[in-house]
């Protein structure tokens, strides 16, 4: 006779908590999650399957994660160095992929490794010369100069260098998936250095990898980058290639809970995904400045927003090619054009609010005519 | 010699593994490695509801003592031909036209067609060029490979997989022949021992959704900690040895006893 007929209760107490507690983790990195977990990080993530963890601000020194699918794994602020295990992970898309690659390469290549130890002893101008020679067709070393000058890269503690040895390799690396884990470790390892994300977003952008997964993910991950320059770059970029539901909600509590600037950006993203037309129609009409997220606004400046509308459509010479904000137009407007427009005003704050932009409508306390 | 066989399933619900070495039919001088793998996804029954499980990779991996394996036995042991058979077949059409139009066309077509477990990979190139006359060349390569469900892998391993990542769920060897076997003169013991061996991330599982605070795992970060927490629990519910990444959820062996 069978002992049991069914499988059961192979879970302990013991699990059953600990699993509660991962499932209430707060704003724990994945790293915070394991030791909550109670999990043993130098033998229980070994050929495990973390592909698209996002690993921001963890701690992986002292994991061993031999084996483990670490494809699309990415992450800001990651710590790992010669105490993390790789042996065997696989690791396409992710932030280790590139100096993986780079070290397995520079450990059997011992021409390649002497040259990098002599290049890097080199000041920055230094080392941009040296780029710049070997990456020529006719460079001596140019058989191995993109490696060294990728490694010099990443090496490199110069924003500057940085920016021009990224210029250097980025057309040259051979591939677009080389490309895109050169600037997966390039953000990671650079996350609060605008211009070093500007131009990997770029980058991304111009070789069409707006779309990849493991590539939004480390994007979503600047949003809460105390910089604002970074964060807007960041939110820019989301928001202008296609962003997902989930990316979109996302974004949306961020600038819910976010300062004033955040839920600007926020108003003036999803205004301009919707057209020209919503650009308007969340500006404030005096100053021209986007409207705060959950903003006040008054039937008067509805209908100074539908006579500024119906100005800019007169559009004086010269001004057909600018947006509808930045044109001034000349031709005086009736009263009931103005509330027809100021009808249209409405319906698209209405439609705003779908999503995610509601704007309030209180009452002037004096009303006066407007045209 | 007389082999005796045990087996150690630990969740046979999801695997079981029996081996057998028996004298080859009709050939008592030969010996056979016989086995019995099935592999199924399975539920386990839990406080917190019910957990889903599934396998999409095993290794079935055996350690022969005083036996060698027959060349040319093994059972799932791809071939590949010495030479390689490329078939082209070209078509050139000419018919008189007045108009002097050049076009130049260039295209490839790729694909893995598994249908029948089989994948074939298609290449076409077609050039037209019009300078009064219609020229139409094609060139059509094909090339043919097989999937093995129960492929040899080298060190006496076995890679039990589906096609495209699918979940386990069959009989994948049904008391067949693995490989033959011959004595090795000299040796004091001879036997098989067979082990299943599943890295965690080809382990699936799915929490209830019923559950208060299981619906709280969202984030992939989550999912995939819970994910090693229930492969840990799971590995110790079949063995006192110290959880390394890898579950052994089925032993069998079979030894000569004389």
């Amino acid at each position: 006779m069978k002992d049991r007929s069914f499988l059961s209760g192979i879970l302990s107490d013991a699990s059953l908590s600990a699993l509660e507690a991962v499932a209430h983790p707060g704003a724990a990195t994945f790293s915070e999650m394991v030791t909550i977990a109670g999990l043993d990080r130098t033998h229980d993530f070994r050929h495990s399957d973390l592909c698209n963890l996002d690993l921001s601000y963890s701690d992986l020194r002292g994991f061993d994660l031999t084996g483990a699918d670490l494809r699309g794994a990415t992450g800001i602020h990651v710590k790992w160095d010669k105490t993390t295990i790789l042996a065997g992970a696989y690791l396409d898309g992710s932030i280790f992929a590139a100096k993986v690659r780079l070290n397995d390469l520079f450990a059997t290549d011992e021409l390649a490794s002497s040259i990098l130890k002599s290049v890097t002893g080199e000041d920055w101008a230094g080392q941009i010369i040296w780029a710049g020679e070997n990456l020529k067709g006719s460079g001596r070393y140019r058989n191995v100069a993109v490696p060294i000058t990728e490694a010099l890269f990443y090496r490199a503690k110069d924003d500057f260098l940085k920016a021009e040895l990224m210029r250097y390799i980025a057309p040259r690396l051979g591939s677009v998936t080389a490309l895109r884990e050169m600037l997966l470790a390039a953000i990671s390892d650079e996350s609060d250095a605008a211009v070093m994300v500007r131009s990997s977003l770029r980058l991304f952008r111009r070789y069409g990898m707006s779309g990849d997964a493991a590539v939004r993910q480390i994007v979503c991950s600047l949003i809460d980058s105390p910089n604002n320059s970074i964060r807007t770059e960041a939110i820019q970029f989301i928001m202008r290639t296609g962003p997902t539901k989930a990316e979109m909600s996302d974004i949306r509590g961020k600038a819910e809970t976010g300062d004033e600037q955040f839920g600007i950006l926020f108003v003036a993203e999803t205004a301009r995904r919707l057209g020209d037309a919503y650009d308007l129609v969340t500006r404030d009409p005096v100053s021209n400045a986007t409207f705060p997220l959950n903003g006040i606004v008054t039937p008067r400046v509805r209908d100074l927003i539908a006579r500024r509308w119906l100005r800019a459509e007169s559009e004086s010479e010269g001004e057909q090619r600018l947006p509808l904000s930045q044109r001034l137009g000349f031709k005086d407007i009736d009263s009931e054009a103005i509330r027809e427009r100021a009808k249209q005003v409405n319906s698209m704050w209405t439609e705003l609010a779908r999503y995610g932009v509601a704007l309030r409508v209180v009452r002037d306390r004096i009303e006066s005519d407007i045209t | 010699m007389k082999f005796v066989s045990e087996h150690k399933n630990s969740l046979p619900d999801l695997v079981e593994l029996k081996t057998k070495v028996a004298a080859k039919e009709g050939d008592n001088d030969k010996h056979e490695m016989l086995v019995e793998l099935r592999v199924h996804p399975f539920e386990i029954e839990e406080k917190i509801g019910t957990i889903a499980v599934e396998i999409t990779e095993a290794i079935l991996s055996v350690e022969f003592s005083g036996l060698e394996v027959v060349p040319k036995t093994k059972l799932g042991q791809p071939i590949v031909d010495l030479k390689v058979r490329q078939e082209v077949q070209r078509e050139r059409s000419v018919s008189t036209s007045a108009d002097h139009e050049k076009t130049g066309k260039l295209g490839g077509v790729g694909g893995l067609s598994t249908t029948g477990g089989n994948a074939k990979v298609e290449a076409r190139r077609s050039t037209t060029t019009r300078t009064g006359e219609i020229v139409t060349e094609k060139e059509t390569k094909t090339d043919a490979s097989e999937f093995y469900r129960v492929r040899a892998i080298g060190n006496d391993n076995w890679r039990i997989s589906e096609e495209n990542g699918a979940p386990l769920d069959a009989v994948y060897v049904n008391h067949d022949p693995l490989c033959e076997v011959t004595p090795i003169p000299g040796s004091n013991r001879a036997g098989v021992e067979a082990e299943l061996v599943v890295k965690q991330k080809h382990v699936k599982t799915k929490l209830p959704s019923d559950c208060s605070w299981t619906g709280l795992l969202r984030t992939n970060n989550q999912r995939k900690i819970a994910e090693v927490l229930i492969a840990k629990s799971m590995h110790a519910a079949g063995s006192d040895q110290p959880f390394d990444g890898k579950f052994v959820f089925a032993k069998s062996q079979s030894i000569d006893e004389g």
